[in-house]
């Protein structure tokens, strides 16, 4: 029995018969016996056929795998035209009496060899792009089909020096066990597609392929990145073991992916996800959100030098917009200051950015920055649900005032003939204590509250969480906090307004029993944790925790708090 | 011929995204488009050459565009900085 260690990319157990896939042996011929010119039309001919090829290839990755898998393929097809390859090519060719094959064999491993020496991994990378272009451009011109593990029949863990986009396009998971490679790691194609398509994988274990044969039978374990060949039976049960954990944790949760949000006695919740970039959505819409609670805009604004304009602003909050299709996409408007700085923009040395310049304030100080914002939220809210979550609300003046704003853009696109929805949901995040006490009076002027949990913690306990010293004192257990949560989620009620929650705390297990209790209409949590919280709402009652919630309140310490919420979830 | 400078705020450079972006941008037009990096001329219609080239975060690269649509290329690549290379 042999180990071997790479790096795991999914933390899960999988095993296997190894199916070995040998690199692609070239022969080429170098002398022609056609002409220049021929040679030059069978060069252009194959690009022609590796063109309409990659497509084919960028169609069934979209299909099985995602944009980003196909977006690599995208990539080779501009580097099988690039002029300067063309161009090397071409003079190769025309100066000496070779043929097609071996021009792009000598002139694709030139520009490999120029890349793989650059040191770094992201240029390494790069070299095998180039490597996997020339193997399918002298395949091409040899006539030959590849040899791609897609049609592989039988299951087994496909052990391999590298392994290649064009090689990997539509692999099928069910056939596939698991990846092994001598090369890659984190950033390379065989860890994306593996995250992508859930296939497991290990990477960079070296001396791989003179380890293990066709047919050995092998384990690998993810999280340790270990390979064991050829192990023994009790080994093997004790993966088998692991690995039927590992599924059984993973299928309950698949269960809950299609279903309602919907308490044991039957109170339909609303279950969001959170998000940073639209790169986020599709993990999102995989895990079964049925909305974004909180799409952070501040993405756009930043590692750029200027402000972006209401145009590509616009473009990204309606691509989110038309991938929810419908479902309620809350946007929150720049949240900007504190520690989040802006290269372009001179913001003013503060005793304490945190209680300063920041997010709301700036926006309505600089209206003209906030406009192009609201202009771009509403042309795109013509693409679907979008609303507006406006932050860091300390009182009904600025709803006021953003309101004033928000009808002025209205008339200038009306008066432009563009389209948006007139109706357009504005609500408020409530994350200062001053909103949170208020609730019952700002709930008189907007459409919905959003729990912002992070600084409402913060703001109400007077704690910097960075400091060790204070810390303990930072949390949604302070009877402080709960009280500021109970009393925005009652006056959401009597204003008859939507409340949802936005921070970690409407992830916290021991907190959603009290949420749930409270009448929290709408949790919005980080992709991956959708599954677990819909299971365990589903396993609650409204009825029996809405009696427990004025005796959670009258709790007089975190200690008893946190100690009351967690006998609640273990009973 | 027309001549701009700009300064690359992509964090890890010009690596093959942001090159990809920049190329696909501007490879139609039929202008011969350039780029002065260092003093070394580099063919910005190709993602080899610029990804050749390692450019940086922070270095200075200088187009210089001369052809029929010289004007609309520019403005094409004056975009499509600004807008970050898609990063």
């Amino acid at each position: 029995m042999l180990t071997a260690i790479g790096t795991g990319i999914l933390n899960v157990v999988s095993m296997g018969k190894v199916f070995r896939l040998e690199e692609a042996e070239l022969k080429l011929t170098k002398n022609s016996t056609l002409t220049t010119d021929e040679e030059i039309k069978r060069y252009h001919n194959a690009n022609k056929e590796f063109k309409v090829l990659s497509a084919q290839m960028i169609e069934e990755i979209k299909k099985k795998s995602g944009e980003h898998e196909a977006s690599i393929i995208e990539g080779h097809i501009l580097l099988a035209e690039d002029i300067e390859i063309v161009n090397t090519v071409e003079e190769a060719l025309k100066n000496s009496s070779i043929s097609a094959e071996w021009a792009v064999a000598e002139v694709f491993d030139n520009f490999a060899n120029m890349f793989s020496s650059m040191d770094d991994e992201l240029m390494s990378q790069r070299a095998s792009d180039l490597k996997d272009i020339k193997t399918r451009l002298i395949y091409i011109l040899q006539g030959k089909k590849m040899e791609s593990i897609k049609d592989l029949k039988e299951q087994c863990i496909v052990v391999s020096r590298d392994l290649t986009p064009s090689q990997t396009s539509g692999i099928n998971k069910d056939i596939i066990l698991g990846i092994a490679t001598e090369v890659g790691g984190k950033t390379s194609h065989t860890a994306i597609l593996s995250q992508a398509m859930e296939i497991p994988a290990i990477l960079g274990v070296s001396n791989l392929m003179s380890s293990v044969k066709n047919g050995d039978f092998i384990i690998m374990d993810g999280k340790t990145g270990e390979i064991i060949i050829n192990p023994s039976d009790d080994i093997i049960e004790k993966y088998k073991k692991i690995s039927e954990e590992q599924k059984d944790a993973k299928r309950l949760l698949e269960i809950y992916k299609d279903k309602e949000t919907i308490t044991k006695d039957g109170v339909k919740l609303h279950l969001f996800g959170n998000i940073g970039t639209p790169n986020h959505v599709p993990s999102l819409l995989k895990n079964g959100a049925e909305g974004v609670g909180l799409f952070r805009t501040e993405f756009l604004y930043m590692d750029r030098p200027n402000f972006p304009t209401e145009e590509e602003q616009f473009q990204v909050y309606k691509e989110v917009a038309e991938a929810l299709e419908g479902k309620p996409v809350i946007i929150r408007t720049l949240d900007i200051g504190g520690d989040k700085d802006l290269p372009y923009f001179d913001f003013p040395d503060e005793d304490n950015p945190f209680l300063g310049y920041r997010a709301i304030r700036i926006c309505l100080d600089k209206t003209e920055i906030f406009k192009v914002q609201l202009r771009a939220l509403l042309r795109a809210s013509a693409y679907g649900n979008i609303r507006i979550m406006l932050p860091m609300i300390v009182s009904l003046i600025e709803i006021r005032k953003s309101k004033e704003l928000i009808e002025e853009v209205k008339k200038e696109l009306s008066k432009e003939n563009i389209a948006f929805n007139k109706d357009i949901e504005v609500g408020i995040m409530v994350e200062t204590p001053a909103a949170a006490v208020s609730t019952d009076i700002l709930g008189k002027e907007c459409d919905f509250f959003s729990l912002g949990t992070n600084d409402l913690i913060q703001y109400t306990t007077a704690v910097d969480r960075g400091n060790d010293k204070i810390s303990h004192l930072y949390t949604e257990y302070n009877p402080g906090v709960m009280r500021l949560i109970a009393n925005t989620v009652n006056n959401a009620k009597k204003n008859n307004i939507f409340v949802g929650m936005c921070g970690e705390v409407a992830q916290n297990k021991y907190m959603i029993p009290f949420l749930i209790g409270l009448g929290l209409d709408e949790f919005s949590v980080s992709p991956t944790a959708i599954l677990p919280t819909r299971k365990l709402i589903s396993e609650l009652s409204y009825k029996e925790l809405k009696e427990k919630v004025q005796e959670i309140l009258n709790l007089e310490t975190s200690d008893e708090v946190f100690n009351y919420l967690k006998n609640l979830i273990s009973e | 011929m027309l001549k701009k400078s700009f300064v690359i705020e992509n964090k890890q450079g010009l690596h093959v995204r942001p090159a990809g972006v920049l190329v696909k941008a501007i490879k139609d037009f039929d202008s011969s488009i350039k780029i002065n990096h260092n003093d070394k001329i580099i063919e910005a219609k190709s993602l080899l050459g610029i990804m050749g080239a390692c450019i940086k975060c922070g270095d200075t690269i200088e187009f210089q565009v001369d052809g029929s649509d010289e004007n609309e290329a520019m403005k094409a690549i004056e975009e499509v900085i600004e807008s970050g290379l898609g990063e």
